[in-house]
């Protein structure tokens, strides 16, 4: 169970990345492979880094008009294929 | 000559960009130039737009870089580790040391390679410090000769994946430094984000980059920066930078160098600057003058032996100089294999022939 406050997820640290005009580039330095997120999927990924899965969700929910259901699953996904991909990782639990 | 962009200039300047019509052409010339951070911190402030997909590329190229500085951050703590039981001392020159003490943030300042100098009480055992670092090479003992009779300033190594130019001498200019025990005991250590390292005391880093910008014959926009982050960051005691530059002949290239990349900048450089005269200061306007510079690398190619010269003119050290010199025409045989310019078993004769016509022809004043 997360702790309230803190966030849910982080960018390891054998990844490097940059938010460019709200895009961001990332850059694992284990498989030597870039990869680019757009606006939303940036968007997403510093929600997450910054605030507790539940608070993320609830505030995706309020700024972007889509179905609270299309976007947790959405959420879910990319959160999915990131952390498949080793360009996000669950915070360890205290 | 692949002059940088006009919006480069302004940008290094602090002046509104000139406007960018042909995004590619802008951006070969931000890599040529080594100013991707400038240029991606110029935009992201907007100060300047670019299209999303130059954009991309700006992060994509600084992500590079800053990968490129977190390795030679482990090479230099390899390095360390490496001689702590040789009981040999490095101070780190130029790229990571100048980026982590006048720039915000890693990858902000381009470099290819790590620069270190090593403790010159470590020269006595210097077989077994190249043995630590690359115990491929094999020619340690040539290596540990020459450096005892002064005909080596620096050897190329590979550490790892990372190419080390390790220094005997700081300063590389061919002529020994006269105060290599004051460059050294005036190191100090810093802390960083990245470790703590042992860096030369701010004058003597301004110089060592002054007259790097010489030797690359001031090809390139980026290294115009480091001596402006210097002139407006770093505590400088004037008189000690000039009593340094005075002690090692180098009035004529280290002001000469000061005046023509704040002038290039439109910066101050904070004091009166030495504006010196005579031959010496003539001949450098003839090899390294404004019309030559900025030229990125087709400038440098063309002239690859230029910083030869560099020797030539220093004063008051004619009898160093005239042994430079004939180094230079007379190359020993060992420090051409050392520096990888002769493989063994090749004509040594062959090799002086065709050095010589490169050389002359390099030399030609444009």
């Amino acid at each position: 169970m997360t702790i309230t406050g803190e966030p849910a997820f982080e960018i390891p640290a054998q990844v490097l990345y940059r938010e460019v005009d709200g895009q961001m580039v990332l850059l694992d330095l284990a498989s030597e492979q870039y990869f680019g997120l757009d606006e939303v999927g940036a968007d997403m990924v510093t929600r997450l880094t910054r605030q507790p899965f539940d608070e993320a969700l609830s505030s995706l929910i309020a700024d972007y008009e889509v179905e609270p259901e299309t976007l947790h699953r959405d959420l879910d996904e990319l959160v999915e294929s990131l952390v498949g991909a080793g360009l996000l990782e669950r915070v360890a639990e205290g | 000559m692949t002059a940088p962009h006009p919006a480069l200039l302004d940008l290094a300047s602090g002046r509104p960009p000139a406007p960018i019509d042909d995004e590619a052409k802008f951006l070969r010339s931000v890599g040529e130039h080594r100013m991707v951070a400038t240029v991606l911190a110029a935009h992201q402030e907007g100060a300047i737009g670019l299209s999303p997909a130059t954009a991309t590329a700006l992060g994509m190229w600084d992500l590079a870089e800053r990968r490129a500085h977190l390795l030679f951050w482990q090479t230099v703590h390899e390095v360390e580790q490496r001689l702590a039981p040789v009981g040999a001392a490095v101070a780190v020159l130029k790229g990571i040391a100048t980026e982590s003490q006048w720039y915000d943030g890693l990858g902000q300042r381009a470099c290819t390679d790590v620069d270190l100098l090593l403790d010159p009480g470590a020269f006595a055992d210097l077989g077994a410090v190249v043995d630590a670092l690359d115990p491929g090479r094999g020619d340690a003992s040539t290596i540990e000769w020459l450096v005892g009779r002064r005909l080596l300033q620096h050897v190329d190594l590979r550490v790892g994946a990372t190419q080390v130019d390790l220094h005997f001498d700081a300063l590389k200019v061919g002529i020994p430094t006269r105060q290599a025990g004051e460059v050294w005991a005036s190191a100090r250590v810093v802390d960083t984000r990245h470790g703590t390292i042992r860096v030369l005391r701010p004058e003597i880093e301004l110089v060592l980059l002054l007259l790097h910008l010489n030797k690359d014959r001031f090809a390139y926009l980026g290294p115009f920066l480091d001596i402006a982050r210097i002139l407006e960051r770093a505590d400088l005691d004037h008189g000690y930078l000039r009593r340094f530059v005075a002690a090692e002949g180098l009035d004529v290239p280290v002001w000469k160098s000061l005046v023509a990349v704040t002038a290039t900048l439109g910066i101050d450089p904070g004091v009166d600057v030495p504006r010196p005269t005579g031959p010496r200061a003539w001949s450098w306007d003839l090899l390294w003058g404004a019309r030559v510079r900025l030229g990125g690398h087709e400038a440098r190619e063309r002239a690859p032996s230029v910083q030869r010269f560099l020797a030539a003119h220093a004063s008051g050290r004619a009898r160093d100089t005239l042994r430079e010199l004939r180094r230079q025409v007379v190359p020993r045989r060992e420090l051409l294999e050392v520096a990888g310019r002769l493989e063994p078993g090749r004509s040594y004769l062959r090799y002086l022939a065709v050095d010589r016509r490169r050389f002359l022809a390099s030399a030609r004043p444009e």
